[in-house]
């Protein structure tokens, strides 16, 4: 029917943005100091296996939970961002609400992020 | 190569080999640092692939039952067999990849899969995991590179 579906499957999904340079990060940073919106910061690297794994539950979670804002993080493109959070093992996801980190999961551990999710949404 | 502060990035991966440009703002068109990010190379791959293969059956564990993540995982370990000269874990952040390495604690198998049979980058799973398969083998090479290749075949600007 010269429909593309994938690409009307991707207009009923939010997207996770990924962050890339400091200006932005700092950007989305100062904007959460100033808002109450829980954000879910996922630190991933591009040879970690369980990030890849968890990729397609974390899209699931953003359709899910639409005021919660998801940003992507590469460790290895913004490694300062990772040491100021602490990241030591992929995947990592730090909550932060007004710009402080008020919880994290370690690991591709879908159900404990989406307690956790739950439980600081608002 | 990281220490410049950033505020513009692109990415481009065209045939397995990316690249990072990073533009620093107070030097503008004066300073531009490359960063290539080229696919590990066929020799480690397969170098890890056969070890990953003998550790599991060594060690009484599978590999997962969505297999890009074994793959995904054997191209970092010789990622950094390449660049380190050791495979260390990709799945953790260093402050230094190096001194890691040299280290030894995370290098493939780390000290928490040697001892606990932990490993965190999903690569060898005990039975009783969930998302442990039931095979000790990869296919081929080849099924280790069309896999990651699919997913890493991207292009931002």
């Amino acid at each position: 029917m010269g429909v593309n579906t994938s690409s009307l499957q991707r207009t009923n999904e939010r997207e996770v943005n990924s962050v890339h340079t400091l200006e932005q990060w700092r950007a989305r940073l100062d904007s959460s100091k100033t808002s109450n919106k829980l954000m879910v910061i996922d630190f991933t690297a591009a040879w970690c296996g369980p990030c890849k794994f968890i990729e397609p539950a974390i899209q699931d979670l953003a359709n899910e939970f639409p005021n919660v804002e998801f940003i992507k993080i590469d460790v290895d493109e913004l490694p300062d961002v990772a040491k100021d959070f602490n990241v030591q093992a992929m995947p990592t996801f730090v909550l932060l609400k007004k710009g402080k980190d008020i919880d994290r999961v370690v690991g591709a551990k879908k159900d404990e992020l989406h307690r956790m999710i739950e439980k600081h949404r608002y | 190569m990281r220490a410049l502060p950033a505020t513009t990035s692109y990415a481009v991966g065209i045939g397995g080999f990316s690249f990072t440009t990073t533009t620093s703002p107070r030097r503008l068109g004066f300073r531009r640092v490359v960063i290539a990010k080229a696919e590990p190379s066929d020799k480690s791959v397969e170098i890890m692939r056969k070890f990953s293969e003998q550790y599991a059956r060594k060690s009484g564990t599978y590999f997962c039952v969505d297999k890009s993540v074994t793959s995904v995982v054997i191209k970092g370990l010789a990622d950094h067999k390449d660049s380190l000269g050791a495979p260390l874990c990709p799945c953790r952040h260093y402050d230094d990849k190096a001194a890691e390495a040299t280290q030894g604690f995370w290098n493939c198998p780390c000290v928490p899969m040697r001892e606990r049979k932990e490993c965190h980058c999903m690569l060898f799973l005990t039975p009783e995991n969930d998302f442990a398969g039931k095979e000790q083998v990869i296919q081929s090479k080849l099924h280790i590179s069309i896999k990651v290749l699919k997913k890493s075949t991207t292009v931002n600007l």
